[in-house]
């Protein structure tokens, strides 16, 4: 399902890997193309990420849950004690996940579509459970991110993100959940931590020495 | 579409503040590194290199683990890049121990703790553990296992070396609360409010030697760490299993051996002995069969009424070459006072003779009575008794013999595992008081 | 089997236990002598027993 149009900023051709993604950057001038419809609309430029220890780049593939997946974007956040990225995945049957990164530590989460209203973060204590999907999930963190910048493409744009908070919910087993409040309403992204080696990644980045 | 498919080594740094050489391993995970030169700790993320703090240089630790050693640990390769003591003071005593940060590019970070030559592999737990209550004590659950609360105490970075992914200071405190079901250990660190956990599983510095390839022994184990696994747990259960097996055994042979005893009387008859009489006491009797294996036991029986006599016995084999001496008294003595009807002694006496051959045998029979009082008596001292020799008795004495022998060996376990036990938690939070540790 | 040595120490008192006592092994006030003259048969007399100078009891309340 791979989608071909031309870059709106300088007319070279910009493909798709997802059918639908929302946002990706143009390899040639460096725009940044969001997709309104049928139409691209360029809305900026990507700055450069700094450089990061993270060895998954875009491209490479694994393997979560019998399903494989190829990592296709990349969001990278700061925070108070250090930076992490979620890589974006696409999966074989089209569907979409997070892989987030944090030093090394491990954890794939998808987008938790029922609704439900979330209280704003100023007003979440700390030790509050939800019950979500069977399991009860604890707030344990309430952090305020930075959004540093993005690779590859996303299903939806940042163009607007800057700072915001984020609470971490945990459960007895080595579950999570992301209240991101990015957005209005927030929206909860579900999943658990994982072993690299489960992965089965390929088409990682290597490192001289090692 | 892979790109950038190399990440160079991390170049070096010099230290601002003393233009020394940072050696760096981390990548761009290291959010500080310390120079040894000058004992200044810097942010080496940032392009002007922050100095985060400069610490004493007095209290400069040697760690047993060189850094950048590598070593292949579960299965991984890891590389230490940093060192960290840290410190709790409980009762006025310093207590120190190490911190090993172990590194590999795509499994992240480990630690390998040290305290007197106890090592602990430490990783970060992702879930929650869930507190609750056992054996009285507080205790935490994760992943099926209950940790029992072992110590809480204030923890200081005393030590720094090499890079961390966190921006470490000298100094920095942290309240930590241990909780052990050997040989694991879930640690919280509480730091600003925030509680992470961490999961130790308590190895044997043979085994961390041996994977990074150091030279000579590992640090000297001494005490008993709060984790380490008891030599004797598991043994105490099985060594009553055992004890359990061996009682149905023993139970067995005796019940064989009672059932199967042939208890057959082989000679019996009755006398009268009349003390007055003049000449030789002394008689034999016929010769009877012995048939068999195993005990004989000479039996007694008398009529004497508060009074006593003396019986010297010889079992002897009808050739003479070999016999079985014995003597025995019987006595008995009854009445009636203050107290009640009493009485004293009895009418009947047994011999056990052990491990007697099969033969022919005839008894010598040597009765006695006093004397003196039967001179005194109207017409001297008698009695009418019998003799009886049966052949194989039941006999459980050396059932009751062996039993204690074999209750021993899991007595003793018991006692050194809660000894073992004793020693562990007489580090804890909840030692008995501190003059009976003293004891020890 | 988790105790080896413990099993066969609890086997080899067992195996010595179920020997003693089919032997009848045991201990007594007993005294084994050899070679009796066979002239006690005639004369009960002359055999000269360990037990017969023993203390006796002069008893009773």
């Amino acid at each position: 399902m791979r989608r071909s149009s031309d870059c709106p900023g300088c007319g070279a051709p910009v493909q798709f890997t997802w059918s639908s993604a929302v946002q990706t950057s143009c390899p040639f001038c460096k725009a940044v193309i969001v997709r309104k419809d049928v139409d691209l609309e360029k809305v900026g430029e990507v700055a450069d990420l700094p450089p990061d220890a993270s060895p998954i780049q875009i491209g490479s593939s694994g393997t979560f849950d019998n399903k494989n997946f190829t990592v296709i974007g990349r969001i990278r956040y700061e925070w108070a004690q250090g930076a992490w990225n979620e890589w974006h995945l696409m999966f074989s049957d089209s569907s979409s996940g997070w892989l987030s990164d944090a030093q090394a530590e491990y954890a794939v989460s998808f987008l938790y579509s029922a609704p439900e209203a979330y209280p704003p973060a100023a007003e979440l204590p700390r030790g509050r459970v939800f019950q979500i999907s069977g399991a009860q999930f604890m707030v344990t963190h309430l952090t305020p991110v930075r959004y540093v910048g993005f690779q590859g493409e996303l299903p939806f744009t940042t163009t607007d993100r800057s700072e915001f908070m984020t609470a971490d919910l945990r459960t007895t087993d080595a579950r999570f959940g992301t209240i991101d409040y990015s957005e209005e309403p927030p929206v909860l992204f579900l999943g658990r931590f994982v072993d690299f080696e489960s992965l089965k990644m390929q088409g990682l980045r290597e490192y001289e020495g090692w | 579409m892979v790109e950038g498919n190399r990440v160079p080594a991390p170049a070096g740094l010099h230290c601002p503040n003393c233009g020394g050489n940072i050696e760096l391993r981390g990548f761009a995970h290291s959010k500080s590194a310390v120079c040894l030169q000058c004992c200044t700790i810097i942010d080496p993320s940032t392009p002007q290199l922050t100095i985060l703090q400069q610490f004493d240089e007095k209290m400069r630790v040697r760690p047993v683990l060189p850094l950048g050693s590598r070593g292949k640990w579960d299965g991984t390769l890891w590389e230490i890049i940093g060192f960290q003591q840290r410190t709790i003071h409980s009762d006025g005593i310093a207590y120190s121990w190490h911190e090993y940060l172990l590194f590999n590019p795509y499994r992240g970070f480990r630690y390998l703790t040290l305290y007197n030559g106890h090592w602990n592999d430490v990783q970060s737990v992702h879930g929650l553990p869930t507190f609750t209550t056992s054996r009285g004590k507080k205790a935490v659950t994760y992943n099926g296992a209950t940790c029992l609360h072992f110590q809480h105490a204030e923890a200081e970075t005393t030590f720094v070396m090499g890079e961390f992914p966190w921006a470490v200071r000298v100094g920095e405190r942290n309240t930590v609360d241990d909780y052990v079901a050997a040989p694991l250990m879930l640690s919280s660190e509480q730091t600003e409010g925030e509680i992470n956990w961490s999961q130790g599983t308590y190895v044997d510095g043979k085994a961390i030697w041996q994977a990074f390839q150091q030279p000579g022994a590992p640090p000297q184990v001494t005490g008993v760490y709060a984790n380490q696994p008891s030599p004797y747990a598991g043994k105490v259960r099985s060594a009553w299993n055992t004890f359990l097996a061996l009682t149905i055994a023993w139970a067995a042979l005796l019940a064989f051996f009672v059932f199967t005893a042939s208890d057959r009387q082989v000679f019996r008859k009755s006398f009268h002995y009349a003390e007055a009489t003049p000449g030789e006491h002394s008689f034999v009797t016929e010769t009877f069969d012995i048939p068999g294996r195993g005990n004989v036991e000479v039996l007694i029986r008398t009529d004497l009424e508060n009074n006593w006599a003396y019986f010297n016995l010889a079992l002897l084999r009808e050739d003479g070459a070999k016999g079985y001496d014995f003597g025995r008294e019987v006595s008995y003595y009854s009445g009636r006072d203050s107290d009640g009807s009493w009485s004293e002694g009895g009418k009947r006496e047994s011999v056990i003779l052990p491990s007697v051959d099969p033969g022919k045998y005839y008894l010598r029979i040597e009765p006695d009575m006093d004397q003196q009082a039967s001179a005194q008596a109207a017409s001297g001292m008698s009695m009418n008794y019998e003799v009886e020799v049966r052949r194989d008795v039941p006999r459980s004495l050396l059932f009751w013999l062996v039993f204690p022998l074999l209750i021993i060996p899991p007595i003793w376990a018991s006692i050194t595992a809660a000894a073992f036990e004793g020693k562990r938690w007489a580090e804890s939070d909840y030692a008995p008081t501190a003059s009976e540790g003293s004891d020890e | 089997m988790k105790n080896p040595i413990y099993t066969l120490y609890g086997a080899v008192m067992l195996g010595g236990l179920s020997v003693a006592q089919w032997l009848g092994i045991g201990t007594g006030p007993v005294t084994e002598v050899k070679n009796v003259p066979k002239s006690v048969r005639e004369n009960p007399g002359v055999y000269r027993s360990h037990y017969a100078f023993l203390p006796r009891w002069f008893g009773g309340k």
